[in-house]
Parts: structure tokens; C-alpha cells; sequence
């Protein structure tokens, strides 16, 4: 496939690496080395890029305000975010500005190219489903989002609500693999602590929590975990503060 | 004077009032019996003497005329007694001579009768019945004697009638004074009584008075001491003394009380953090300095519900929480409640920690809530997040490229290496990746939960510990084609353990097991006394770890090399860690290509912790 690849980062040498990685499959590159100039470069050519590579954080004009502005004039540009984010729920921020898609730096070119062809399924119209439309979910990002090429899709819930299942799609459209996301018994007792009442049977708090920690694994290695079982034996801070939520909204 | 003396004296002047007018009266009935006696004594016989006198002249009388009709027999008979009996009375009359006059009447009554004795014997010796010699001397003899016989008798008749009269008089006299007396005694009695009476009665009616205020709780009184009754005057004094000693007592206490009150006060004052305690009905009551300088001064926040005092802040909610289940209540860390203080503008950042306050009883008095300053916490909190944001950008960008290169350097299209070059390049690749898993697993940690919570052991069976976790890792193990055996000595003493975290050692120990055996394998779980320990072991049939890796294997971020990546490599530093808190030990014995086999204690009650 010879689409067409915008590099926008202000790093030399990430875009030398980026860019040797992706003309060794076949893509055609272009560079940019700020989002001025990125923006600047779309007016005069058009949206000739099928994907833009965008640097979340860069002196000027950062990654998000360069989407912003990228989408008003073209609310169809593909664009992924690549950042080094630690965790998810930064990314879940970014997605509030209609970001969708992104890669983690640093990354191997494997993981490149696949997210990037993970994002051509866009181009092609074969990726979201239709149920997406535009608006972005934020509640359910696992839905719309791909992270390092990889799409979660809820299958349904194990032997207990704290038990859920997704699809991982990813690295490629093919490939499919089915993985358990578990929760501690240690880590539900903490969450119904805080909430202040029994969360062992809310279905929709352990979907999002699953989620999450299914897309933080995937965000992190690149890859599913292994044996397909994520289980999850310690508490963190945004899954106490999702109690603390769950637990004043009851009342 | 005492009450006994008043009593008593006018007990005397009773009794003396009645002596009085006993004697009085007895006197004077004395006197009335002696004027009767007299009267009796005096004339009574006289008159009854005269009336027999003029009887026996009567008698006489009759003789003579006897003498006259020739009866002489009879005559001289009657004659005979009754002048002796005339002899006899006249004698008694001159034996009761009282009256002045009477002397001369009785000599008169006398003579006459010599007179008429001597006329009649003559007459009679003369025997000439002359009826006038009779009626010309006797007769007029007996008249005479006759009127002088009534003169007696009248006299005393009148005497009698006289003194009849005046004792009469004298009686109404004395009976009139009488009335007089007792009246006076009476009045006396009367006025003696009330003035004794009063002299006892108020100063007793004051004491009582005293005493029921003093009972309503007025210590201030003070009972008037009376001059007189002194036995009041003395339970007066004592009322006073004993009301002076109460007021002392109280004096004191009430001191120690405020004294009491002043420290614990000053105590809660003390605190640099605010302090709001409510009464049952959520009403403020009290605000320390701390608590003034964030919600306003305690005068205006006394009484009023605690909601209204600290709006905005969910401090009223875990008041009445805490008052309404009796337990106490803590806000969640994640959200502390933020005040702004108003001594300085700024803003800190506070957890609220509320506990009810009970009396021996069990009763909730009220809630006493303290605001925990974390905002250096949340500040440390903060940076440290910042330093992670910072740090994960800053370090992972130099990463990206070199990680890309040395991948691409391996790709064919960049051209081909030499064997040695190769090698090199997949060291290069090697140690980044493994750098950035590094990375990986340091910005884990710091969003996972900081502190690792204290151990709080219960004592429980073997079975009953494990039994849990073990089903719950049971799909795992067999979603892998691997088949878990539990081996459970039902004679094995119960342990001491925090059930949540030995769970965590256990899924880790097996998590571990799994991914190291390869489908077909198994995964033994066995838990036996041990020369008094418990021993739990955890044995796979897998890949086994070299021996060189085997001291190094429970350190933090360690990993075997060739081994099952996947793990944060903390998951045997954070085992170790439990089970050493516990007051066991793990340790690990393992064969490359026979398996492993991981094994830790856990103390029981006859086998305690380690030091």
C-alpha cells in the first residue's frame, strides 16, 4: 500500500527513525517539524495525507491544539496522537478533544506500522463500526479508540460481574484474541470500601474499570497479556476515585 | 433561754395559774362550806332549840290546863318531861348564844321560865283551878315566855337569814371574781403561749426556710440565729456551718471542674488542626482556634447546625453519619475536603475524620470531628505526579529513537550486518527494551496504590485461607491446559493471617507457576505442619530458573532472562514483603526443565512470628 504518512514531530531524529520505519513497508512520508508548519503545510496542499503522525507535546503549537485546528478545516483527517503518556487516563483527556487514536513513544516499528494500518481501516471505511458516528465516547473509550493499533470490543462478563471479557482486535484487522480481565477479591473489598457500598455486582463500574486496565496493558506492552488473563491484584488511585463516584451517585 | 427552760416556765405558770385558781376556788368553797356549817352550827340549833322550847311550853301549857280539867296524873307526867326537855333545849340554846342580843334574850328566856316554873308550881300546889288564875298569871306568862322563845327564834332565824344572804353574796362575788381570774389566767396563758410559741415557731419557720432553698441548690443562705430558744439557735448555727462547708465543697469542685475544662480546652486548642465538635443534634458547640480561623468565630457558630457552618464541604454529612450509625467515618483520600483559612487566604487541603462522642452508657452525646492537614501530602502527591508526567516525556523521547534505530538496523531494507555486528545490534535492542519496560513498570507504580497496607492478622484454617483463591485461579490454570492439585493437611494448627494479603501471595506464586509450564503441565499446591510451622508450596512442572538467578529472584524489578516476560518483576518483592510482615519466610527451590517450587510459612498460635 502506498498511502501517504505526515510525520509531525519536533524531534530530528524521531522523524528520521519514524521515517525509515515506514518507507521500509511501502508508505510514502512527509515531515513536519512543528504544528505550525504541519498546518501550514495541509492548507497549501490539501489533505493529501491519508494519516498524520502528531507529536502530543511540542514547543509552539502542541498536539492538540494542532487537531483542533487540523479538524475544524478538515473534520475528516486521520490523525494519531503519539505520545508518551503514562497512563491511559491522559489519553481519555485527549479524546475529549476527538482524538481517537494513538501510539506510545517509544515504540518498535512493528508497533508503528501496525497502528498505523490500524488507522487506514478508517480510510477504507472498515474502521469504527458504524455505531461510532462522531461523537466520541468518553465514557467508553475502549469503544472508539485504538491504542498502539489495538481495539477493544466488549464481549460480555465472566463468571461475575468483576470478570469481563473483550475482544483485542489488533495488530492487525485478522487478528482477534479473546482475553479475561480479572479483579482481585482484595481489590473489589477496597473498591466497596470506598464506595461505601457493595460494588461486586455493578456490571457497567467493572466493564470501565476493565477496560481501562485491559487498554492501560495494551497501551503499555504492545500486546495482549499473556495466557490472555490480565488479573488485577493491585488498587489504584483512579480505580478508588471511579468508587468514590459509584458510591455518591447511589445515594 | 433555751426552748426546755420555756417550755417548761411556761408549763410552770400553767400549772401555778391552775394551783391559783384551785386555791382560790377551794378557799372560797371552804369558806362557803364553813358559812353553812355556822349557819348550821350557829343558829340551826338555836332555832331548832327555840322550836322544841316552844313546844315543850306548848306541852307545859297543855298541863296546866290538864292541872285544870283535874287530870294531875297526866298532868304531873307532861309536865315532867317536858321541862326537862325545855331545860334541855334552853340549855342549848344558851350553849349556842352567837348572835348579839341573844345573851339577853336567853337570861330573858331564863328568867321567864323561873317565872312561869314558879307561877305553875304555885298554881299547881294551889290547886285552885282557877281557870282565871290561868288565864290571868299563867297565860300571860306563858305569852311572854312564848314571845320571848320566838324573839330567840326569830332572832336567828334572821341571823341565818343574814348570813345566808351574805354568803350568797359572797359567793356571787367570788364567782364573779373567779371568772375575772380564770379569764385573766387565760389571757395570760394565752399571751405566754404565743409569745413562747412565736419565740419557737420563727425561728424554726426561718430555718426551714433556709433549708428548702438550700435544697433547690442556693448555697447563699443563711439561717437568722434566734437570741432566745437556743436549742434552734444551735441548729441554726449548724445549718449555717454546714451551709459555709457546702459552699466551700462546691467552691472547690466547681474549681477543679473549670480547671478540668480550662485544659482539655486549651488541649483541643492546642491542636494546629481544626477541631468542630457537635452535640447529638448536630449543633456546633465548640470550635477550636484552628477551626475559628477556617469557618469564623466560635460566638457565631455556637448552636447552629454544622451544615450551616461549614457549606460546601461534606463535613455535615459524616457528622450525621457518625451520629446516626454510632461508628466512625473518614473521607475518602482521594477526596480530602479543601477550606480556604481565613487567617492567611490560602487554601489547604484536609481529611476529615469524624467520630461520635458516647458517655459510659453507650449514648451519642455528640461528634467530634478533626480536619487532618494532608495539603503537604496532596503537594508531595502532586509533584510527584508532575515529576512522573515530566520525567515519562523527557526520558521516553531519547528512547523512541534509539529503540527504532537499532529495531530498524535489524530490518533488511537497511541494509545487511555482519554476524558480529548483528550481535552487538541485538544487545543494543535487548537493553532497550529492556529499558523501556523498566519505564514501564516505574510509571506503574506510581499510579498504583503508594503504600502497602498493614497487616492484620486473624487466625484461620489452612483450608478456609486458601480454599478462595484457589478456585478463584483454577479457570486460569486450566484455560491453559494445566491441571492444579490441592494437597491440604486437615490435622495443620490454624495459621495467623491477613486473609487479602496472603491471597495476593498466593495469585502471584501461581500467576508465576502458570506462566512458566507450558500446556499439559500441573501445578501442586500443598499446605502441611512442618515441625510446628505451617509450610504452603507452591511446585510447577515447568521451566525451572537457572541457579545463578535464584538468590536474586525476590529483589524488585528482577527478571529472568528467557523467561516469561509479562510481570512487573515486583510481584516476588511484594510476596516476600507480605510474607515477612507476617513473620514468615519464602524461599525457592527450582531444576531448569524440572520446575519450581516456591515455599513460604506462616506462623500459628503455638509457633509465633519471628523476630
Amino acid at each position: 500500500m502506498s498511502a501517504r504518512i505526515l510525520i509531525v514531530d519536533d524531534e530530528p531524529h524521531i522523524r528520521t527513525v519514524m521515517r525509515l520505519a515506514l518507507e521500509g513497508s511501502g508508505f510514502e512520508t512527509g515531515e513536519a517539524s512543528s504544528g505550525e508548519e504541519a498546518l501550514e503545510r495541509v492548507d497549501k496542499e490539501g489533505l493529501k495525507w491519508d494519516v498524520i503522525l502528531l507529536d502530543e507535546r511540542m514547543p509552539g503549537i502542541d498536539g492538540l491544539e494542532t487537531l483542533k485546528r487540523l479538524r475544524h478545516g478538515h473534520p475528516d483527517a486521520i490523525v494519531i496522537m503519539v505520545t508518551a503518556f503514562a497512563s491511559i487516563e491522559l489519553a481519555v483527556d485527549a479524546m475529549k478533544f476527538g482524538a481517537t487514536d494513538f501510539a506510545r513513544k517509544p515504540m518498535t516499528p512493528e508497533v508503528l506500522r501496525a497502528t498505523v494500518n490500524g488507522a487506514l481501516l478508517k480510510v477504507r471505511g472498515e474502521w469504527p463500526p458504524a455505531r461510532e458516528a462522531t461523537a466520541v465516547s468518553v465514557e467508553r473509550p475502549y469503544e472508539v479508540g485504538m491504542f498502539n493499533g489495538f481495539r477493544l470490543r466488549h464481549v460480555g462478563a465472566g463468571a461475575t460481574a468483576t470478570e469481563q471479557r473483550f475482544d483485542v482486535i489488533g495488530p492487525d484487522a485478522g487478528t482477534s484474541r479473546r482475553v479475561l480481565v480479572q479483579f482481585a477479591a482484595a481489590v473489589v473489598a477496597a473498591a466497596t470500601q470506598t464506595a461505601g457500598r457493595p460494588l461486586d455486582g455493578e456490571q457497567a463500574f467493572w466493564i470501565k474499570q476493565a477496560a481501562l486496565a485491559l487498554t492501560h496493558y495494551v497501551w503499555n506492552h504492545a500486546d495482549v497479556p499473556p495466557d490472555r488473563l490480565l488479573p488485577i491484584a493491585r488498587t489504584s488511585a483512579d480505580l478508588l476515585e471511579a468508587a468514590h463516584q459509584a458510591g455518591r451517585q447511589a445515594s | 433561754m433555751s426552748v426546755r427552760s420555756g417550755l417548761l416556765a411556761s408549763f410552770l405558770v400553767f400549772v401555778l395559774a391552775l394551783v391559783l385558781l384551785g386555791s382560790w376556788s377551794a378557799w372560797h368553797l371552804r369558806e362557803l362550806g364553813g358559812a353553812s356549817r355556822r349557819i348550821i352550827a350557829d343558829n340551826y340549833d338555836s332555832v331548832l332549840a327555840a322550836q322544841e322550847m316552844k313546844e315543850s311550853l306548848e306541852r307545859i301549857d297543855s298541863a296546866a290546863l290538864f292541872f285544870l280539867l283535874r287530870e294531875d296524873g297526866r298532868a304531873r307526867a307532861q309536865l315532867q318531861t317536858h321541862r326537862v326537855q325545855f331545860d334541855r333545849s334552853l340549855a342549848r340554846a344558851a350553849h349556842n348564844i352567837t348572835e348579839p342580843g341573844e345573851a339577853e334574850i336567853v337570861a330573858g328566856i331564863r328568867a321567864l321560865r323561873d317565872e312561869y316554873y314558879t307561877r305553875f308550881d304555885k298554881s299547881a300546889d294551889a290547886h285552885v283551878g282557877s281557870a282565871r288564875q290561868y288565864f290571868d298569871q299563867l297565860e300571860p306568862l306563858f305569852n311572854r315566855l312564848r314571845g320571848r322563845i320566838d324573839d330567840l327564834l326569830r332572832l336567828n332565824q334572821e341571823a341565818m337569814r343574814a348570813k345566808s344572804r351574805a354568803a350568797e353574796q359572797v359567793a356571787r362575788q367570788w364567782f364573779v371574781a373567779t371568772l375575772w381570774l380564770a379569764a385573766a389566767l387565760v389571757v395570760a396563758s394565752l399571751l405566754l403561749a404565743s409569745l413562747l410559741a412565736r419565740g419557737i415557731v420563727r425561728p424554726l419557720r426561718a430555718l426551714t426556710a433556709a433549708t428548702e432553698r438550700m435544697s433547690q441548690g442556693d448555697l447563699n443562705v443563711s439561717a437568722p440565729v434566734p437570741t432566745t430558744a437556743s436549742e434552734i439557735a444551735a441548729l441554726a448555727t449548724a445549718f449555717n456551718r454546714m451551709a459555709d462547708h457546702l459552699r466551700e465543697l462546691r467552691q472547690s469542685d466547681l474549681g477543679r471542674l473549670r480547671a478540668a475544662q480550662q485544659l482539655a480546652e486549651a488541649a483541643i486548642d492546642s491542636l494546629f488542626d481544626p477541631v468542630v465538635v457537635t452535640d447529638a443534634n448536630g449543633n456546633v458547640t465548640r470550635l477550636n482556634r484552628a477551626a475559628e480561623d477556617v469557618f469564623g468565630p466560635e460566638t457565631s457558630s455556637l448552636g447552629q447546625p454544622i451544615s450551616r457552618i461549614t457549606a460546601g464541604h461534606e463535613i455535615g454529612s459524616a457528622v450525621w453519619e457518625a451520629i446516626k450509625s454510632g461508628r466512625a467515618t473518614a473521607s475518602p483520600d482521594a477526596t480530602p475536603t479543601v477550606t480556604r483559612s481565613a487567617a492567611t487566604g490560602a487554601a489547604r487541603e484536609y481529611r476529615v475524620r469524624t467520630t461520635p462522642m458516647r458517655d459510659d452508657a453507650g449514648l451519642v452525646l455528640g461528634s467530634v470531628t478533626l480536619l487532618e492537614d494532608i495539603t503537604h501530602l496532596r503537594e508531595i502527591d502532586r509533584v510527584k505526579s508532575e515529576f512522573v508526567a515530566i520525567a515519562s516525556h523527557e526520558l521516553r523521547t531519547p528512547l523512541t529513537s534509539a529503540l527504532m534505530s537499532v529495531h530498524l538496523l535489524l530490518e533488511a531494507h537497511t541494509g545487511s550486518l555482519t554476524a558480529v555486528q548483528r550481535q552487538l545490534v541485538e544487545i543494543c535492542r535487548d537493553d532497550c527494551e529492556r529499558l523501556d519496560r523498566l519505564m514501564v513498570e516505574l510509571l506503574d507504580l506510581s499510579r498504583l496504590e503508594a503504600h502497602e497496607s498493614p497487616v492484620t492478622p486473624i487466625e484461620l484454617t489452612v483450608q478456609d485461607l486458601m480454599q478462595g483463591a484457589l478456585e478463584t485461579l483454577r479457570p486460569q490454570i486450566e484455560a491453559k491446559g494445566l491441571t492444579l492439585t490441592v494437597d491440604m493437611d486437615a490435622k495443620a494448627p490454624p495459621v495467623l493471617a491477613d486473609r487479602n494479603q496472603i491471597e495476593r501471595v498466593l495469585t502471584n506464586l501461581v500467576s508465576n507457576a502458570v506462566r512458566a509450564t507450558n500446556p499439559g503441565g500441573t501445578i501442586a499446591v500443598r499446605a502441611a505442619a512442618e515441625a510446628g510451622e505451617v509450610v504452603i508450596a507452591v511446585r510447577d512442572t515447568g521451566l525451572g530458573i537457572p541457579a545463578e538467578h535464584l538468590s536474586r529472584l525476590f529483589e524488585k524489578f528482577s527478571q529472568v532472562p528467557g523467561g516469561p516476560s509479562g510481570g512487573a518483576g515486583l510481584g516476588l518483592s511484594i510476596a516476600k514483603h507480605i510474607v515477612e510482615a507476617h513473620g514468615g519466610r519464602i524461599w525457592v527451590q527450582s531444576e531448569p526443565g524440572r520446575g519450581s517450587v516456591f515455599s513460604f510459612t506462616l506462623p500459628t498460635m503455638t509457633h509465633p512470628a519471628h523476630a
